[in-house]
């Protein structure tokens, strides 16, 4: 049915190594047209994935180290007068890129963030009183480190919950591992990834995901799941937002497994990555798997 | 699924089997089956899984049961066939658990039905409360061994449910028992030649004392209407009318008789309701002369009752009692015969008939010479040579068998028409009353004599102990004599005493209501009901009939309308649940289709089918085509067979 996809899946699973889950609900996340949030230690392939992501579906990638001396202007691209023409003329940033690697997100300045995330929300940035558009599909993949906090502005809730997908790779299994040593002996360094998706078509499948079906048996398990949230004083609530992104979610990864409507079974597959960071942004650990406390307490009818 | 659960359960259900089947088998058999049983033991206990492999192989155990059916052969054979086939039944079912194969079901379904056959015979052998309700708990037993070994492995048995379930059937079970036919049995037991109590064929000297032994219970008889008085309750039994100088024996020489005929006044007519203890033996027991008797039981020229067969289980009677003296049949002369011998009786014998004009005045004559020095005891001195001068003139002490076999002789050189009556003399009210219940320590031998074409009765013991009439015979006898009863009467004390008494009144009743229910008891209910009815049919009883059936077809109709409406309203998941309850349940937070892997995990034998109603589930609840419905029903009753079948 939609084997391009299914190639570009296949693809990636050869890239990165045993982490076909969390490789399906990357895609999720670019298909249901949301940003993705990698949290974990550098060298675990955050990057290998973004690069792999974005030359798999022929989209234009463009990473950015955020320190915290980064300004807006360094992201979305600033002005500068050209004397032969005596005109202005915008040099863009990173941001007009298909797809964005934001590298540690949280070291850089409130105000460099609140940039960014404007840019994630609007799909268009503003620079010196002009409103100037994204590329079409857009594509955020930010990463933070979950360990090292110091010197770091932590994402406030209102900024976390513009990622659709929060997701973690984790550390490779042993037979994952193996292969990839091996594989650092013979390849060089740097893949050369084929391009199996024009733009165009990948934004015919962002169109398609609305269409899925999903019953109201299967929606009113989704309000159970967010009643409760709302229900338990342990949690931040989740919001509408965040109910209309599990549904997005869901549809997606029920199309990725070729199917046109959405099972309980998907809503439940998303839901831990769709909701955790929503439900406890400080990530403390004592607090971990909030998500999967509430799919095992909310009774599924279905 | 035939683990070892099942088989500890299936071998407590044998070894209970073997103690309530104890009284079928003898000593060295009994051991032989348990020392079988604990064969199996440690296998049960042992904790390795991989130990429920058979404890004997098959040819083993057909060596074994070779060998034990041999022996049976030889040394057990006058036990019966009845007790013959219980022990091969209970040796198969034994040697088959003991052999018991844990993945096959063939020998599990084999085994469960013999057991509830071998249950079922636990009845043949005794019918008492105690063992009913032993009984009842073993099948119980053997029906959770029946769920173990058929159902699905996780299942768990809805208690619940199966109590909710068995109340329902409670009336239903009840209305059967009222009226479900009572058949007679289409084959008769094999009789078991098991040893017979009460009175025997021969009265010596000395067994009437045997008898008074014994607490065990005769019978026990409740009257309609009017108790009779303690002078009438001389239960007939035997009558024993040869004597060779040492014992008196019963001759066969009785007809058939019936004395319907025979006109007695109200005031001397009794009914009552017999229930007799197994005692092996045909002779029933009765007062007077029975008037109307069950079509099942003879009555003969002597006035005594018996049943066809051997009394082999606990029987409940209906008679009716004329209390008469029983005419004389024609020949008579065998109540005249005496072997030679005692010359000292008979020239007493001559002596008092000089003095007597009639039987009746030689009878009081024999009481007051019995009442001069004689003595009423259980242990008196041994007889040897000529038994009745002995008896008469030399020890002058003897129990009632010994006073029965003196009078009798003494009236029969006079001259006079006599013979000797065995059976029970008077008994236990019970419950204040309302029943009578008789041991073998009341057995009681009597002399009946001619006179005027009727046999008379005459109890010599009450010359020597008027006192035996109204009181019982431990208030009788001697510190020492009841000293040596006691060992067997089963001295207790006072609470459990009563205990006892109770457990036997309740014991009575159970026999009374529950296993006397027979034919005549199911036409009496029915006629009641249809006097009953008829008495309703005064009135409009059409009316009253269909106000009857509205009244309780309404809240039925709306019963079933109100459950049809939840059925239908029931969703999908929770209908799909309710379907697979038997073989899983779903974890609440378990999406249905989390649960069909779940399910498919649990029994891979079905996989097929769980996929196939999987993907109908799927189609009608996610992607809402709703003409799948039909498709899933039939899928999910698909599933529910394959999901019993056997891995």
């Amino acid at each position: 049915m939609h084997t391009e996809i299914q190639l570009v899946e296949q693809q990636l699973n050869r890239i990165i190594l045993g982490k076909p889950q969390q490789i399906r609900l990357a895609l999720t996340c670019l298909l249901a047209e949301g940003h993705l949030l990698l949290e974990d230690l550098p060298g675990m392939g955050k990057t290998t994935l973004a690069h792999a992501l974005a030359e798999s579906l022929g989209l234009s990638y463009r990473r950015v180290q955020f320190t915290s001396d980064l300004l807006p202007a360094d992201l979305t691209g600033f002005s500068i007068f050209d004397a032969r023409s005596q005109q202005f003329s915008f040099q863009p940033g990173p941001v007009f890129s298909q797809v964005l690697l934001a590298d540690e997100i949280n070291r850089a300045s409130p105000k460099t963030q609140s940039a960014l995330l404007e840019a994630m929300e609007e799909h268009q940035v503003s620079v010196d009183g002009e409103t100037r558009p994204l590329p079409a599909p857009f594509f955020v993949i930010a990463t933070q480190n979950p360990l090292f906090h110091s010197g770091t502005n932590a994402l406030p809730e209102s900024q976390l919950d513009r990622f659709l997908i929060r997701l973690s790779l984790g550390f490779p299994d042993r037979d994952a591992e193996l292969q990839l040593l091996q594989q650092d002996c013979s390849a060089s360094q740097h893949k050369i990834v084929p391009a199996l998706l024009s733009t165009e078509r990948l934004i015919a499948l962002q169109q398609q995901i609305p269409k899925q079906q999903i019953s109201n048996e299967v929606l009113g398990y989704v309000l159970d799941l967010i009643g409760h949230s709302r229900k338990r004083s342990d949690m931040l609530p989740l919001s509408p937002r965040a109910a209309k992104g599990l549904v997005r979610a869901a549809k997606a990864y029920a199309f990725l497994q070729q199917r046109s409507f959405v099972t309980a079974d998907d809503i439940q597959a998303v839901f831990p990555a769709v909701a955790e960071h929503r439900l406890q942004p400080r990530q403390q650990q004592q607090f971990a798997g909030l998500a999967q406390q509430l799919l095992l307490e909310t009774p599924c009818l279905v | 699924m035939l683990n070892s659960p099942l088989q500890l359960r299936l071998w407590l259900v044998q070894l209970a089997l073997l103690m309530l089947l104890a009284d079928a088998f003898v000593l060295w058999s009994l051991g032989i089956y348990a020392m079988l049983l604990l064969a199996k033991l440690p296998q049960l206990f042992s904790p390795q899984p991989q130990s429920l492999r058979p404890v004997w192989s098959l040819t083993l155990s057909n060596v074994m049961a070779t060998l034990i059916v041999t022996a049976l052969l030889l040394f057990n054979l006058s036990g019966g066939l009845l007790h013959l086939m219980i022990h091969f039944l209970l040796l198969a079912a034994i040697l088959r658990l003991l052999g018991f194969r844990s993945n096959d079901l063939a020998d599990f379904r084999q085994l469960n039905w013999v057991h509830y056959f071998l249950i079922a015979c636990c009845f043949i052998l005794n019918q008492s409360l105690a063992m009913a309700l032993l009984n009842f708990a073993l099948l119980l037993l053997q029906l959770s061994c029946h769920y173990l070994g058929f159902a699905a492995s996780n299942s768990r048995l809805p208690l619940n449910h199966a109590l909710k379930l068995s109340l329902w059937f409670v009336p239903l079970w009840l209305g059967l028992f009222l009226v479900f036919p009572r058949l007679s049995p289409l084959w008769q037991l094999p009789i078991s030649q098991q040893a017979s109590t009460g009175l025997g064929d021969e009265l010596n000297p000395g067994s009437i004392e045997q008898l008074v032994e014994s607490d065990e219970l005769a019978f026990r008889v409740e009257f309609n209407g009017a108790r009779p008085g303690a002078a009438e309750l001389y239960w007939r039994a035997r009558i024993y009318d040869q004597f060779d100088g040492r014992s008196w024996r019963r001759s066969d020489r009785a007809e058939p008789a019936s004395f319907a005929g025979l006109r007695a006044p109200p005031a001397l007519t009794l009914s009552y309701r017999l229930v007799a203890e197994p005692h092996q033996q045909r002779h029933l027991f009765s007062l007077g002369i029975p008037l109307q008797v069950p079509g099942d039981l003879r009555l003969n020229t002597l006035g005594l009752l018996s049943t066809r067969q051997p009394l082999s289980q606990r029987t409940s009677f209906s008679l009716t009692s004329a209390l008469l003296p029983l005419p004389a049949e024609p020949a008579l002369a065998q109540y005249l015969a005496l072997p030679d011998g005692n010359p000292q009786t008979r020239a007493l014998a001559a002596k008092l008939a000089n003095e007597a004009q009639s039987p009746q005045a030689l009878v009081a004559l024999i009481g007051q010479h019995l009442q001069q020095g004689y003595r009423y005891t259980l242990t008196p001195p041994l007889l040897t040579g000529e038994q009745i001068d002995q008896f008469l003139f030399e020890s002058q002490a003897g129990f009632c068998s010994h006073y029965a076999s003196a009078s009798s002789f003494i009236l029969r050189a006079a001259g006079v028409p006599s013979r000797i009556v065995g059976g029970y003399l008077g008994g236990e009210w019970r419950d204040n009353g309302s029943y009578l219940q008789v041991r073998q320590r009341d057995a009681h031998a009597w002399v009946e004599y001619l006179q005027d074409g009727q046999w008379r009765r005459f109890d010599p013991t009450l010359m020597v102990e008027p006192d035996r009439l109204h009181s019982t015979l431990d208030q009788l006898l001697s510190a020492a004599e009841l000293l040596r009863l006691q060992g067997n009467w089963a001295q207790r004390m006072d609470w459990s005493k009563r205990l006892l008494q109770q457990l036997e009144d309740l014991d009575y009743y159970w026999s009374r209501w529950v296993l006397g229910f027979d034919t005549d008891r199911q036409q009496d209910l029915l006629t009641t009901l249809k006097q009953w009815l008829q008495q309703l049919q005064q009135l409009d009883w059409r009316f009253l009939l269909q106000l009857l059936l509205l009244t309780l077809t309404l809240p039925l109709l709306w019963l079933a309308f109100h459950r049809w409406q939840q059925k239908r309203r029931q969703p999908i998941p929770q209908w799909l649940q309710q379907q697979l309850q038997p073989f899983a349940r779903k974890a609440p937070e378990l999406t249905m289709q989390q649960f069909f892997r779940q399910l498919a995990e649990l029994f891979p034998q079905a996989k097929a089918e769980i996929s196939a109603v999987d993907d109908s589930y799927q189609r009608l609840m996610f992607a809402e085509e709703t003409t799948v419905l039909p498709q899933l029903k039939r899928q999910t009753k698909q599933l529910r067979q394959a999901l019993r079948r056997p891995t």
